[in-house]
């Protein structure tokens, strides 16, 4: 029979074993990026942050602003936030597609619930995609990017989009007429241009990709 | 996403209640010998449909709102027969009227002839230590599981069952049994038992009571389930990890509560180096010999 100390542990024990193990599992990018380093900064941020949902999916949602917090290097904590971007876009409703070649200015539009947008200061997509897939991992690249991650069926992709091409997303965020969203630009030139030069094809993107659709 | 309507829905019951007569009060049919629909199987599972007469489906692996887990599911709803099973309702603790929501969201779409969690609490004060936490086993505690458990009865609108735990603490603020406490949560509740052997044999050696005196003490008549699962031999104590095959003891336990209740769905846990499906379905085999010999020797 085991006394009432090693009664608790038995339980403290299970508490440390699954825990981390959940959390690491939703960071798959950033464990491969710091391997052996991870471990001890999750244990470290579940005592900042104990799992207050009934759901494990959801215990490493906190992580970025963790590593904000411990004034973590910039690609930490763009991973974590890629890694949980990756996470909810993977249960997320299934998303919707619009039919272009009936697209008209009156037509409203949203982003698809699997949708996440991030503006990222590194390129930890690519290391990520790179790690996970087994190949060779590219240099990391210090620069704004601005990445949507999407799910067109069950899988999930991402796209690094041009400014404007990620502004005019932006829009989108609630269900939004065409015609409204390209107004949001009448006063920035610069997007003008680019909406003029690319909308097409960027539509016909957004549309095959099912990052953009009806409102559900 | 459309959800299929399973193959078995039209006149499942009929046809369950046909093959064996419903030992529990509450009529639901024996489904036979299951197990656990795991992440390592999914897409075995659905493309080649192996011999298995149901599945068991822990039920927040699948309270999202799309993506692979609810096409998965989707498609096992196709071909077998599901139940669905919770680890997060914490009937001891607080009440989480998300969780709530999309468990009876989900209820309503799978349509299991009963659904079931554990008769534990899951964490306090806002903190959630996602495991199994016993309950201490008092009067007050007992009536404030039973609110629960008819608050989530009602909300799932479907037959509910409680599963006693494995457990390695007792408190010392328990008045009762663990077995007598269930008794009287059930009675309370007007629920059902999934009665999980390996954790009856579980807590039984790791508190020191005859693992018989458990089940000769529990309305045997409420129980619509049962579940076993291999566990590990620690320094001093049993530990439920799933991990492995059903011990000799287990069995033995196992054929004695169908010698004394008849036949209940019985379900495989393993969820930890979780084997190929084949082992799964040895297994699986195992149960329904040792359980058929136990009914014939009921007659």
């Amino acid at each position: 029979m085991l006394s009432p100390t090693d009664q608790i542990e038995v339980y403290a024990n299970q508490y440390r074993l699954r825990l981390p193990e959940a959390v690491i599992y939703e960071l798959r990018g950033l464990d491969a990026l710091l391997g052996d380093a991870l471990p001890p900064l999750v244990a470290q941020y579940l005592n900042y942050y104990p799992s207050q949902t009934w759901t494990l999916d959801r215990v490493a949602d906190q992580f970025e602003h963790f590593l904000a917090s411990i004034n973590a290097p910039v690609v930490q904590i763009d991973m974590a936030r890629l890694d949980i971007a990756v996470s909810r876009a993977f249960t997320a409703s299934e998303p919707q597609t619009f039919d272009t070649t009936t697209l008209r200015a009156e037509t409203k539009l949203v982003l698809q619930p699997p949708v996440q947008l991030l503006e990222l200061s590194t390129s930890v997509f690519r290391t990520r995609s790179a790690s996970l897939s087994g190949v060779d991992i590219p240099e990391l690249e210090f620069r704004d990017f601005r990445v949507v991650v999407f799910r067109p069926e069950r899988k999930i992709r991402h796209l690094v989009l041009a400014h404007a091409a990620y502004q005019l997303l932006q829009v989108f965020k609630s269900p939004t007429s065409l015609a409204d969203g390209l107004q949001t630009f009448s006063n920035d030139a610069e997007t003008t241009n680019a909406l003029a030069a690319n909308l097409g094809d960027w539509m016909r993107t957004f549309a095959a990709s099912r990052i953009l659709g009806p409102p559900g | 996403m459309p959800w299929p309507e399973p193959m078995l829905r039209q006149g499942w019951l009929q046809h369950y209640m046909m093959k064996r007569p419903a030992v529990s009060r509450f009529a639901v049919p024996d489904l036979g010998i299951g197990v656990g629909y795991r992440v390592a199987h999914y897409r075995q599972v659905v493309e080649e449909q192996p011999e298995m007469d149901w599945f068991e489906v822990l039920a927040e692996n699948f309270m999202v709102d799309g993506g692979s887990p609810r096409h998965w599911l989707s498609e096992l709803a196709k071909h077998y027969p599901l139940v669905l099973h919770g680890v997060a309702t914490s009937l001891g603790g607080e009440s989480d009227p998300e969780h709530l929501e999309r468990l009876a969201a989900l209820v309503t779409q799978v349509r299991p002839p009963w659904v079931s969690d554990h008769l534990c609490f899951t964490g306090s004060h806002s903190a959630n230590a996602h495991d199994l936490l016993p309950l201490p086993y008092t009067p007050k505690v007992r009536d404030h599981v039973i609110g629960r458990i008819r608050e989530v009865s009602k909300a799932v609108g479907t037959l509910y069952a409680v599963e006693n735990v494995s457990s390695y603490l007792t408190w010392k603020a328990s008045e009762v049994p663990e077995w007598e406490f269930l008794t009287q949560v059930v009675e309370g509740a007007d629920c059902g038992i999934l009665l999980d052997v390996n954790n009856v044999f579980v807590s039984s050696v790791n508190h020191g009571f005859d693992p018989l005196e458990y089940i000769d003490n529990i309305p045997l008549d409420r129980v619509v389930q049962i579940h076993l699962a291999g566990h590990s031999i620690k320094d001093g104590y049993r530990l439920d990890t799933h991990d492995g095959p059903v011990c000799d003891e287990v069995w033995e336990l196992y054929t004695a509560v169908i010698e004394r209740m008849g036949s209940v769905s019985t379900l495989i846990e393993w969820d930890g180096d979780v084997p190929a499906f084949s082992r799964l379905q040895e297994e699986a085999e195992r149960a329904r010999t040792l359980r058929d010999a136990a009914l014939t020797a009921r007659v």
